[in-house]
């Protein structure tokens, strides 16, 4: 049963990551605007990771959608999404009201407050759900499976007296 | 005894055998996983460059619209007949300004090379920090000894490099100095007015025509004479690029 939780939660998680970063894809400056709102990396590290950001995006989706090395993706999944979940709460912290940038268009936003706590539950959930699947290692229907055939048979072998 | 020890060599060999095997299988899978690592590192690297169109660096002059100075404002596209004119009053220090330079930038020069668009940049002091002053005198060094491209191009590496509003240690003479060679400027002398970066009569000039025009927020953007309707930054900057596209 959990098995089938922990392939709906990378299809849901990586759904996510593609949709975040499809949309910011096409528009590199304003992802750099929407790092830099956060005022917490050096402008220079905030450039890099601005333009970086929706490619690893891309392709932690992809990859946790198809199911291919997807534990190393969902460990960077739960990275990223703590990394984020740090810098909302710190922008909450400072009295910083901007967009979050989580799909597209970042930057200051008079009203981003209120949403703040939705924002952080969200990556909440999304954070657990990438955790899921980091420790049950193996869920249905995942490239994993094909490159990487489970091995339970040979230790079964082992096992045998 | 001897069969028993002669079962207990077999399986030691056999059980040997298949720790090779699962030796070799556990390499195996550390070069699958490091290839694909390589492979889809290769895929973020590729992606990243192409979709800031290769490595930003600074426009050189040649390749920017042609631009002219007057007064204290920058007037970009050559076209004084041109159909839309946009007058832009900003503060090199407005994380605003920056996010509408940046999203506006492309679109303007493009539509200014045309001549479809007529752009007056009018940056001027407004946020209560020395870095405002300090990087308006340092573009005023360059717009009134250098030549009006490079003013141009210094403007766009002012908003590239724009410091965070909060930082305590916001960029002095000498970095100001070093991004106007960066744009273009090679005169000493220039450089050398960028460097001290105080010109307390361009400021107040600047000031008093934004105060005149009843400029009390930045970026405001008149379009026509009409000020740029939007609800926040990215939708000014959407409107602005409706517009000139129709005209």
């Amino acid at each position: 049963m959990l098995r089938w939780v922990g392939l709906a939660s990378r299809l849901v998680v990586g759904g996510v990551w593609i949709w975040a970063g499809l949309i910011k894809l096409p528009d590199p400056e304003s992802s750099v605007t929407a790092v830099r709102a956060y005022q917490l990396l050096p402008s220079s590290a905030a450039d890099a990771v601005g333009r970086a950001l929706p490619m690893v995006e891309v392709v932690v989706g992809v990859c946790l959608v198809l199911g291919l090395l997807t534990r190393i993706s969902a460990g960077v999944s739960a990275l990223l999404l703590l990394a984020f979940i740090v810098g909302i709460s710190s922008v909450w912290a400072r009295g910083i009201s901007i967009n979050c940038g989580c799909f597209g268009d970042g930057g200051h936003d008079p009203d981003a407050i209120s949403r703040y706590p939705w924002e952080i539950a969200r990556d909440v959930g999304l954070l657990a759900a990438s955790l899921l699947v980091v420790w049950l290692r193996r869920t249905p229907f995942a490239l994993d499976n094909v490159i990487f055939p489970d091995r339970t048979e040979d230790r079964d072998v082992d096992q045998e007296p | 005894m001897s069969t028993k020890n002669r079962e207990l060599n077999r399986a030691e060999r056999a059980k040997a055998i298949q720790r090779e095997q699962a030796a070799g299988e556990r390499n195996r899978r550390i070069l699958i996983t490091l290839a694909i690592v390589v492979v889809l590192s290769a895929v973020v690297a590729a992606g990243v460059v192409f979709s800031s169109g290769g490595s930003k660096k600074p426009e050189a002059s040649s390749a920017l619209p042609p631009a002219t100075a007057q007064g204290q404002a920058l007037v970009m596209g050559d076209n004084a007949k041109a159909a839309t004119k946009v007058v832009v009053y900003e503060d090199f220090l407005c994380p605003y300004c920056r996010q509408f330079e940046t999203s506006t930038r492309d679109f303007l020069q493009a539509a200014a090379d045309k001549g479809t668009v007529q752009v007056e940049y009018r940056p001027f002091h407004l946020l209560q920090d020395d870095y405002s002053t300090r990087a308006l005198s340092a573009w005023a060094a360059v717009l009134q000894q250098g030549t009006p491209k490079q003013a141009l191009s210094y403007h766009d590496v002012l908003y590239d490099k724009q410091p965070y509003e909060a930082s305590p240690d916001k960029p002095d003479g000498a970095k100001l100095a070093e991004w106007a060679k960066d744009s273009g400027v090679t005169s000493s002398s220039v450089l050398d007015s960028v460097k001290k970066a105080d010109d307390p009569e361009f400021v107040k000039a600047a000031d008093a025509t934004a105060t005149e025009a009843g400029v009390d927020g930045t970026p405001t953007v008149l379009v026509n004479g009409k000020p740029l309707e939007g609800s926040s930054v990215s939708d000014m900057a959407d409107n602005l690029e409706k517009i000139v596209s129709g005209s």
